[in-house]
């Protein structure tokens, strides 16, 4: 993967979490900055604007939430969460706060380089929203609202629609309920998750999605749906 | 309730000593006297009729000496009243009525004099009677009252329920002239079986009885239980036992020892909700240390875990690819973060053997020459910029001690001192012995130029979890460091205090006894 161009903030105080990141991420070809703590993190954003932030919400001077703020009002650069925070709402707090992704500590290096592939895919995807979404084997004629997976058309009400099309954008990502309520529903509806649920259970009845073998749409306990990433 | 209270023995009070049986002739006395002084008072009145028989009439005479029965009546009773009755007739006919010197009742004015003089006797008599009878009345209900309030003021100042017994059978038995126990009733609802072990097998029976059914018990034996009943549940039983059998308590009484026994029942309600917020109290910092602990078992076990796994993960995924220098890096970073985590570890270990009071020190002779240097070599390895100065006086004599755990002291402290101190400056380590305002022993000071410990947080920073919380810089810690090394200097016979550093900084001072380990 020709990568060599991109270039990773990591925010983290922990020096050895640092260090094997650097290794695995300049190995793949990908320029890497450092900070240790939050405050150096934004002086490091601002003189050499990177184009990824991998940010550990539990720093020593700010809290992780507050740099991602910060970050957010200046920039759209995809941020993913680093921590070892397992606590649901704060990883739903983050997502909401402009996070584009979160990986739980501790992490696998193959794990964190197909997290940040599918990161910067569908941010790059934002920035030039294509007519056809292909992901796997499911297509997405956006024009058209056509859906093929496997190669068998599929009929999807609008609503269904939308939803499929909202993930698969971001495939890879986790999207947070509310995230996905509030961009199709509108903000009064962001804690219908029932209401979500519902529909997901019959899109995935719909492309014949085992939830507990999910091929398509991945179920992310008390954070939100991922469409899977069959790219990588 | 505790349930250490199971274990207070019966509260009994026995009846105050009673005072030696009243002689007889001073009771025969007090019956006998007032009927001397009715006597005394015919006499009186005669001696006084005589004098005054040369300006009066016959007839008027008379009214001496119903006023002498009126006299007699008012002050002593019925009984005199009517005894100084028919002797003031008596003396009157035969000394003034005609025929003189004759008891005889000539006429039927006679006649009407002594009914006179009976009647008059006899209303007064009693109405005097009834007067002081009420008197004595009021004034026993007064003597209760007041001891009531005496009571209550008491029993507002005990502070448990030993305390409380105590008051209350004292004063009960003193009240009432009786014997007294009280009995309460234990977490599970049952009245406590040590303090019953006072009683007779049918006694306790009895007052079992009485605590369940809420109701006033007599036993055979003597003993009247009354339960303590509370607002919500019965809290136990008062039981009393008069001094003489077969007695009973008057109605008033009575009335005072309920009077008692509610007043009690209120301070033991009080006492009781007192122990519930304490105990509460003590639940709610139990569940801070949970929680605290928790947390940093979470954040501290996972965090060197994370840097092990990726740095593992990023060997075995892209090993082909890594320089040496970089795969030399990963497994330094898998090495040192197992150390770390099995540091950890053994915090764990040692706070739970502090906090079980498991830790038995292994005394030897000891150069601490020879502990400084392993702590400090395993300083330089988790931080290599880091200097530490000695200062360890030549005179420096063998100690008997634990080495093992004076060294894990040693290492958490200059591991503290420098994680929070700057390493261009160098952490002191100073060691004197026998100094003159500490003779015995070894004082051993770690002294950083770190950002140093608010006075009031001095004493805190040795709590488990405890962390100083500043607002900008924070590095990480377990809170538990300071904690364990406080525990091990209390189990080596020494301590461990915190003053403020020449500059900045922090100077934790330790005192090691040089021998008193022996002991241990």
């Amino acid at each position: 993967m020709k990568s060599s161009q991109i270039r990773i903030l990591i925010v983290d105080d922990e020096a050895q979490i640092r260090r094997f990141l650097r290794i695995a991420l300049e190995t793949q070809g990908y320029e890497v900055i450092e900070a240790a703590s939050g405050r150096e993190g934004l002086s490091q954003f601002a003189q050499h604007p990177p184009q990824l932030v991998l940010l550990d919400l539990g720093l020593p001077d700010l809290d992780g939430k507050q740099v991602l703020k910060d970050l957010r009002s200046r920039s759209n650069v995809p941020v993913m969460i680093l921590s070892v925070r397992e606590d649901e709402d704060e990883k739903v707090a983050a997502l909401d706060a402009g996070a584009n992704d979160y990986v739980a500590k501790p992490f696998g290096a193959a794990e964190l380089s197909a997290r940040i592939r599918a990161v910067l895919r569908a941010h790059n995807g934002h920035q030039a929203s294509q007519p056809v979404l292909r992901c796997g084997d499911l297509t997405i004629d956006v024009s058209r609202r056509e859906v093929t997976a496997a190669g068998k058309a599929v009929k999807l009400s609008k609503k269904e629609f939308e939803i499929l099309h909202l993930l698969t954008h971001n495939a890879g990502r986790v999207l947070t309920h509310s995230y996905i309520l509030h961009t199709l529903w509108g903000p009064e509806h962001e804690h219908d998750t029932q209401y979500l649920r519902v529909y997901v259970g019959q899109l995935r009845a719909k492309l014949n999605d085992d939830p507990a073998k999910p091929h398509y749409i991945a179920n992310e306990p008390g954070v939100g749906y991922r469409m899977l990433d069959h790219a990588v | 309730m505790n349930s250490e209270t199971n274990t207070a023995p019966a509260h009994i009070s026995n009846e105050p000593e009673s005072t030696a049986a009243p002689h007889w002739a001073a009771y025969f006395l007090s019956r006998v006297w007032p009927y001397i002084v009715a006597i005394s008072a015919v006499v009186v009145s005669t001696a006084l009729s005589n004098a005054l028989d040369i300006w009066l009439s016959v007839g008027s005479l008379t009214l001496i000496y119903l006023t002498g029965v009126l006299i007699v009546a008012m002050r002593l009773g019925l009984g005199p009243s009517l005894l100084c009755g028919v002797l003031s007739y008596a003396a009157y006919s035969y000394s003034f009525s005609l025929p003189l010197h004759t008891f005889h009742l000539a006429s039927s004015q006679d006649w009407l004099d002594l009914g006179a003089f009976m009647v008059a006797a006899m209303i007064t008599g009693t109405l005097a009677s009834q007067v002081r009878s009420q008197l004595s009345v009021i004034q026993e209900t007064a003597r209760q009252n007041h001891q009531l309030y005496d009571f209550t003021r008491g029993i507002a100042s005990a502070i448990n329920r030993e305390k409380l017994a105590e008051l209350v059978c004292q004063h009960v038995s003193a009240t009432l002239n009786c014997n007294t126990i009280m009995l309460f009733a234990n977490s599970a609802d049952h009245l406590e079986s040590s303090a019953s072990s006072a009683l007779s097998k049918a006694d306790a029976q009895a007052a079992k009885h009485c605590f369940t059914n809420r109701d006033i018990i007599r036993a055979e034996s003597g003993w009247s239980f009354v339960p303590l009943a509370g607002s919500k549940q019965t809290l136990g039983v008062l039981g009393i036992k008069l001094s003489t059998p077969r007695a009973t308590l008057s109605q008033n009484l009575t009335y005072l020892l309920l009077a008692m026994r509610d007043q009690a029942v209120i301070a033991l309600e009080r006492i009781n909700l007192a122990a519930h917020m304490e105990q509460a109290q003590l639940l709610k910092e139990t569940e801070r240390l949970r929680e605290a602990l928790l947390s940093s078992v979470s954040h501290d076990l996972r965090t060197p875990l994370a840097s092990i796994i990726g740095a593992a993960t990023t060997l075995r995924d892209l090993g082909s690819e890594l320089r040496d220098s970089q795969r030399h890096d990963l497994l330094d970073t898998v090495i040192d973060e197992s150390s770390r985590l099995n540091r950890f570890v053994q915090n764990l270990l040692d706070m739970t053997r502090i906090g079980y009071g498991a830790l038995k020190p292994r005394a030897a002779w000891v150069d601490l020459r020879e502990i400084v240097g392993p702590a400090i070599r395993s300083l330089s390895n988790a931080y290599p910029e880091h200097r530490v100065t000695l200062d360890i006086s030549d005179a420096l004599p063998q100690v008997w001690t634990d080495a093992v755990l004076l060294e894990r002291v040693f290492f958490n402290l200059l591991d503290n001192a420098a994680k929070y101190a700057p390493a261009s400056k160098p952490i002191t380590l100073t060691i004197r012995a026998e100094a003159r305002q500490a003779p015995g022993q070894a004082i051993i000071t770690i002294e950083d130029h770190g950002p140093g410990i608010p006075p009031a947080q001095r004493e805190q920073v040795f709590d488990m979890f405890h962390r100083v919380q500043r607002g900008d810089t924070s590095p990480a810690g377990t809170g538990m460091g300071l904690a364990i090394c406080r525990g091990l200097m209390l189990a080596l016979g020494g301590n461990i205090v915190v003053q403020a550093g020449a500059t900045t900084g922090t100077r934790m001072i330790l005192t090691l006894p040089l021998t008193a380990a022996e002991s241990v």
